[in-house]
């Protein structure tokens, strides 16, 4: 199922259109874009984007690994049906009016599943926005590219049981540069759910590093916790959980029954299993972001030294780092005596060589990369909040490539935030390219290296499926 | 916030009791007086006592009247056995001895519709649901499980040694161990357990109260 869901050889797009304004004609056009031999099926349509187009399914010339659905829901099953026939090994009905509209829809869904049961067919959706694949060239989304930026290839997976929020993930990651390794649209989730998806994405050859869903509901929760349990340490999962002022239908006879809201037990039994929780659609990035490209941190790291070019900033990063109320609760490394005099020489004479370190107005690239190495130094540094100053005046693009030098250089978590700068793309697209995971803003980075730090305790703390001696007796 | 629903126990107290003490929780002294049973003249344990209506069929027993703490000697638990006998003629009568009290902790099971049997630890007590100071893990947990559901609390302190309070917090694991393990291995019986309060003191934790709901249907 996986190969063809992310990696198809063969599409098939059934409602292609030649009007551009229709979806059917938007996923062939990104359809083209990628890898995959494409067959346009339309009943009357014979070229459509310069492209022979076949009337049916029943009259593709070769079977085909996956068949996007661009027609209307009433339509389905009988589509599904012809899937089937030919061995269609994924089908993606785009269109909604299925599950989410009401009891008529949870017929058509019925009838789907009933369709696909004991066939080699599998179905993504209902009521979804596709699936894509940067790194292999696979884009089945009906949003325009030129209105939803793509993000370009890496090694965060993003899986929404909504689309609009799966919108929202995918330009929030092209805009800063972060790359993807798989994005999949939900939708209903009528047989693809997140659980399966976990473990596919979770193989060791598989190029993901880091998971991040969106999810209102668990489509099989202990299904999904088991898989993620799996995944912990190894390939960290980052949940969205929507949802959580929904009312619980729990029977409140007792004490424990009146306590236990729905979204408390949820945020146990997460932390339970290894998986990071973050609660909006910034952090969901932010936090697979971070996870994806720092190295692993020294067990225990907690001290982090920061390096700005503004006394304003020093204050609030420490205020973050610090604040166990609106912060993290990290703590603010104490240099030694030998990187003070060093960053004395470093530094303006009438900059801070404590931490926060300030490299005042006067900074230069060459500056702060030395400053940077010699905090990187200090064995009492376990991570490094990099705030960089681009408009300053001596400062130039060249400290980019500088600071993501040094971070590889001494293996310590180092993230940047590169804050009020012109161009709100590139600089970012650049660090993040060298591995630094870098934020638009001062408190997005320090969450952002909070996650780095605690994410390691949270997954030692699960358990392994070897060491749980306790079985129902 | 909540709907109390009319519900029955799946069990009397003192049936829950046993079952728990058979699982090496600790639970008090106790002595049972079935409905024509004559009051003792010595019990095993010393007072004062507490005598407590046992049934199935009472789930607030404070609040129907029919628990009695701090009786003093022989002489009034006859008078309150009575009493109680006056209206509940039928159900069995537990005297207990009144325990030490500790720092009070709840552990609650329950099932949860999406991830199976639960269970909650926290600040327990006629307080718990004020405070909501609860954590929560599916079963089954280990040790480091609840060590974490523990630290998850903001009266966290509160099981470490508190100004002069001493409470094991190995003893309240334990408790919520074994209850854990008895849970899921009946998992398709139980809907609700609440174990509170437990004391928990410097070397032990005694459960004082505990009841068991038995899922609606079937």
């Amino acid at each position: 199922m996986i190969r063809s869901l992310l990696t198809p050889r063969t599409v098939a797009i059934v409602g292609a259109s030649p009007n551009p304004d229709k979806i059917g004609h938007i996923i062939l056009r990104h359809l083209l874009k990628g890898r995959a031999r494409v067959y346009p099926v339309h009943p009357h349509a014979t070229r459509i984007l310069d492209q022979p187009v076949w009337p049916s399914l029943d009259a593709l010339p070769e079977p085909v690994d996956m068949a996007v659905l661009a027609t209307p829901a009433a339509t389905v099953p009988e589509l599904v049906q012809a899937c089937v026939r030919r061995g269609v090994e994924v089908v993606i009905p785009i269109a909604g009016g299925f599950g989410e509209t009401g009891e008529e829809g949870r017929q058509l869904e019925r009838r789907l599943r009933a369709i696909v049961q004991g066939s080699r067919t599998r179905i993504l959706g209902p009521n979804t926005l596709g699936v894509l694949n940067p790194i292999y060239g696979l884009d089945t989304l009906f949003l325009p590219d030129d209105r939803l930026p793509r993000p370009g290839a890496g090694s965060v997976a993003l899986l929404s049981q909504s689309g609009a929020v799966g919108a929202t993930l995918l330009s929030t990651a092209a805009s800063m540069g972060v790359g993807v390794s798989a994005f999949v649209g939900m939708g209903n989730r009528l047989d693809i759910a997140e659980a399966e998806l976990l473990q596919a994405l979770g193989r060791p050859e598989d190029p993901t590093a880091v998971i991040g869903l969106y999810l209102e509901s668990f489509a099989d929760g202990p299904a999904f916790l088991e898989a993620a349990r799996q995944l912990a340490g190894r390939k960290p999962v980052v949940l969205l959980k929507a949802g959580r002022t929904a009312t619980g239908a729990r029977a409140a006879a007792l004490h424990t029954g009146s306590m236990a809201g729905p979204d408390q037990v949820v945020d146990g039994v997460l932390r339970q299993y290894g998986i990071w929780r973050v609660f909006d659609d910034l952090e969901l990035v932010d936090t697979c972001l971070a996870l994806a490209l720092a190295p692993a941190p020294a067990p225990g790291a907690r001290r982090v030294a920061v390096v700005t070019c503004a006394g304003g900033q020093g204050v609030m990063l420490s205020d973050y780092i610090e604040s166990t109320t609106r912060g993290v609760g990290l703590a603010m490394a104490s240099f030694s005596e030998g990187t003070r005099a060093r960053l004395r020489e470093v530094l303006p004479s009438f900059a801070s060589v404590a931490n926060p370190v300030d490299l005042t107005g006067q900074a230069s690239s060459a500056m702060y990369e030395q400053a940077l190495q010699v905090v990187l130094e200090d064995p009492g540094v376990d991570a490094v909040l990099a705030s960089v100053v681009l408009q300053l005046p001596f400062m130039g693009p060249e400290v980019l490539p500088a600071v993501a030098r040094q971070a590889r250089r001494y293996g310590k978590p180092v993230v940047a935030a590169l804050v009020g700068v012109k161009d709100t793309q590139e600089p970012f697209r650049t660090l993040n390219g060298l591995g630094v995971p870098t934020y638009p803003s001062l408190w997005r980075a320090v969450r952002s290296l909070a996650a780095i730090l605690r994410y390691p305790a949270v997954a030692a703390a699960v358990a392994r499926p070897a060491d749980r001696p306790m079985v129902p007796r | 916030m909540s709907t109390r629903v009319p519900a029955r126990l799946a069990a009397a107290e003192h049936e829950l009791k046993a079952i728990l003490a058979g699982l090496g929780i600790k639970v008090p002294p106790s002595r049972l007086l079935l409905p024509g049973d004559p009051v003792p003249g010595s019990l095993p344990f010393a007072f004062p006592v507490v005598a407590k209506v046992s049934s199935p069929a009472l789930l607030h027993k404070t609040e129907a009247g029919a628990v009695r703490l701090g009786i003093r000697d022989g002489a009034e638990l006859e008078r309150v056995v009575a009493e109680l006998r006056s209206r509940f003629p039928d159900d069995p009568i537990l005297v207990e001895a009144m325990e030490r009290p500790g720092v009070e902790a709840i552990v609650g099971f329950f099932r949860d519709p999406v991830f199976g049997p639960c269970v909650m630890v926290g600040v327990g007590g006629v307080l718990a649901e004020l405070y909501q100071d609860v954590a929560f893990r599916r079963l089954p947990v280990r040790a480091v499980d609840v060590e974490a559901m523990l630290d998850e609390l903001r009266g966290r302190a509160l099981f470490e040694g508190f100004r002069g309070l001493r409470a094991s917090r190995q003893a309240l694991v334990e408790v919520v161990l074994a209850a854990s393990d008895w849970v899921l291995a009946h998992a398709d019986r139980v809907d609700q357990m609440d174990l509170n309060p437990v004391f928990v003191r410097e070397h032990d934790a005694v459960v004082v109260d505990a009841k068991l709901m038995a899922p609606s249907q079937g």
